[in-house]
């Protein structure tokens, strides 16, 4: 494996009233990869997130990010590294324009002004928002709002970036618009950690697949553990769409599902192209 | 023009004009702030607008001076017995006092109603407020609409279950009323540690270097320093000087 640029050890966090939303979780997170943190409402993906920002700190076990561990004095400096989009960009997006809310960061972290400006500037360029700069949060749509909280994330040049359910109530060109964003990044070696739990999107966009229930990791592994039912049913979870139409076609076993579009097509190409014989019969039975 | 010229020279407009003692130098504060406003981009209608604030502040006072001032009753009204009179010396502390607070809206216009929030913000920030009370500004300006958003969706969920609406004297709606507002209290509570969180995870805390406004321009300085000429200018006319 890639040497982790997030590790995880033990992990537990109770909240002030009690509830225990980590149980021991233990992870780790490789440079440059795209993960999907998985799981219901309530598993504890999103406190995880806040501990891997350094925003809360462990109650027990600990956390390490880029090789150092998270305490109350490097939160700080974590916060630098390591960029959070947060699940409602209204939570995020604050200032009375997009220019100055994307300069919130880079001044915070003390840069001089061009510096500020010449970051500002490329990040809206990054999530194609310059036409925003001078626009006021609150008249922004969902979506280019998101893109204005991910700018904001991105004027810090972090080397890790954690997103927080990001294409949650987006309509589907402003899904498509975050997730090429993501894309990008991560070619340009950005690691991406997503907190979702939407399993279509994990089995489209994540090469690494963590699974949580309960406040515990319960599996963690390529997407092709999307494939594995019992392990989703454990953590109140579907197996993807795709995957639930080839598993119904009963012809299909005892071969591997697509689990996405891309995966679905090449199948069936696969299986309607001339001269193959590897179609099967409707009433179940694979030709030979 | 510069948000820190406009803020300077709106403030020695306001100052000058309140300080006005005569109709006719206050005219003259007022044509001048008007014609300002119409060029700058103002439309009469939103002028008027702004305008008819002046009257329910301007206007009570105005009335209370125009019949409690000392002086001599040149206008009786109602019966004998009510002793109710217009002074004349009233009537014109009256008229005085509608002037100025009508040129003091005017002149702080040509700043409130020709910058943007940002703008003005930076201005304010400037010229040395304090950044914790720009900052509440700009939070209120932002998360109004946010608030306001929310109430509108909670209430529709309750006008979606069958909830009609009697007036205010309607004891479930009061009641209900009163939820809501407790519930949106509770909503932004949390919206507030969600943002501080968000904040923080942008490096909040940070010992930030702050961001230094850059110089004004030489034509807004000039431009500044002739608003604030007439602003003295009014003010050395009122009193009679040079004269």
């Amino acid at each position: 494996m890639v040497k982790p640029v997030i590790e995880v050890d033990g992990l537990g966090y109770a909240y002030p009233d009690g509830t225990w939303a980590l149980r021991g979780l233990s992870l780790a997170v490789a440079a440059g990869s795209r993960l999907a943190l998985l799981g219901p409402n309530g598993a504890g993906k999103s406190t995880l997130l806040l501990h891997l920002n350094g925003i809360l700190l462990p109650a027990s076990g600990r956390v390490r990010v880029l090789g150092t561990g998270v305490d109350k004095d490097t939160c700080l400096e974590i916060r630098r590294r390591v960029g959070l989009v947060f699940q409602d960009p209204d939570d995020q997006v604050f200032a009375p324009t997009v220019w100055e809310d994307v300069a919130f960061g880079p001044t915070n972290l003390g840069l001089p002004v061009d510096e500020v400006a010449r970051r500002v500037e490329a990040a809206l360029e990054a999530v194609g928002a310059v036409d925003l700069a001078r626009r006021a949060p609150h008249r922004l749509s969902v979506g280019q709002k998101k893109r204005v909280a991910i700018a904001g994330v991105l004027a810090m040049r972090p080397d890790v970036i954690l997103l927080d359910e990001p294409t949650a109530s987006l309509d589907h060109a402003g899904s498509r618009a975050v997730l090429a964003i993501l894309d990008r990044l991560n070619r340009q070696g950005t690691t991406l950690v997503m907190a979702t739990h939407d399993v279509d999107l994990a089995a489209e966009w994540a090469d690494t697949v963590a699974v949580m229930a309960g406040g515990r990791l319960v599996a963690r592994g390529g997407p092709a553990l999307l494939r594995d039912e019992a392990l989703l049913a454990r953590a109140g979870l579907r197996p993807p769409r795709v995957a639930e139409v080839f598993r119904r076609a009963r012809g299909w076993r005892p071969r591997p599902c697509p689990m996405t579009v891309g995966q679905a097509v090449e199948a069936l190409e696969a299986l309607l192209a001339p001269g193959t014989a590897a179609g099967w019969n409707a009433g179940g039975k694979a030709s030979e | 023009m510069d948000a820190r010229v406009k803020l300077v020279a709106s403030l020695a407009l306001v100052v000058a004009v309140v300080t006005l003692r005569s109709p006719a130098a206050l005219a003259l504060a007022l044509a001048g702030t008007g014609a300002l406003l119409l060029a700058s981009g103002l439309g009469p209608g939103r002028l008027l607008r702004r305008t008819l604030v002046v009257f329910p502040f301007g206007g009570l006072a105005g009335l209370a001076l125009a019949f409690t001032t000392p002086g001599e009753p040149v206008l009786p009204l109602g019966p004998p017995a009510w002793g109710l009179a217009v002074i004349g010396a009233g009537a014109r502390a009256a008229l005085l006092v509608v002037l100025r607070v009508w040129a003091a809206v005017w002149a702080a216009g040509l700043f409130t109603a020709t910058t943007r929030l940002d703008e003005a913000l930076r201005g304010l920030r400037a010229i040395g407020m304090p950044a914790l009370m720009t900052t509440l500004a700009a939070l209120t300006v932002r998360y109004v609409p946010v608030a306001s958003g929310e109430f509108q969706r909670m209430w529709r969920g309750r006008l979606a279950r069958g909830f009609v609406p009697r007036g205010i004297l309607h004891q479930p709606a009061r009641s209900g009323l009163g939820a809501l507002f407790g519930m949106l209290f509770l909503r932004s509570l949390d919206r507030s540690e969600r943002l501080y969180r968000a904040m923080l995870a942008r490096g909040l805390g940070h010992p930030a270097r702050p961001v230094r406004a850059g110089p004004v321009a030489l034509t807004h300085a000039l431009a500044g320093a002739a608003l604030v000429s007439f602003a003295l200018g009014l003010f050395l006319w009122d009193r009679g000087w040079p004269w």
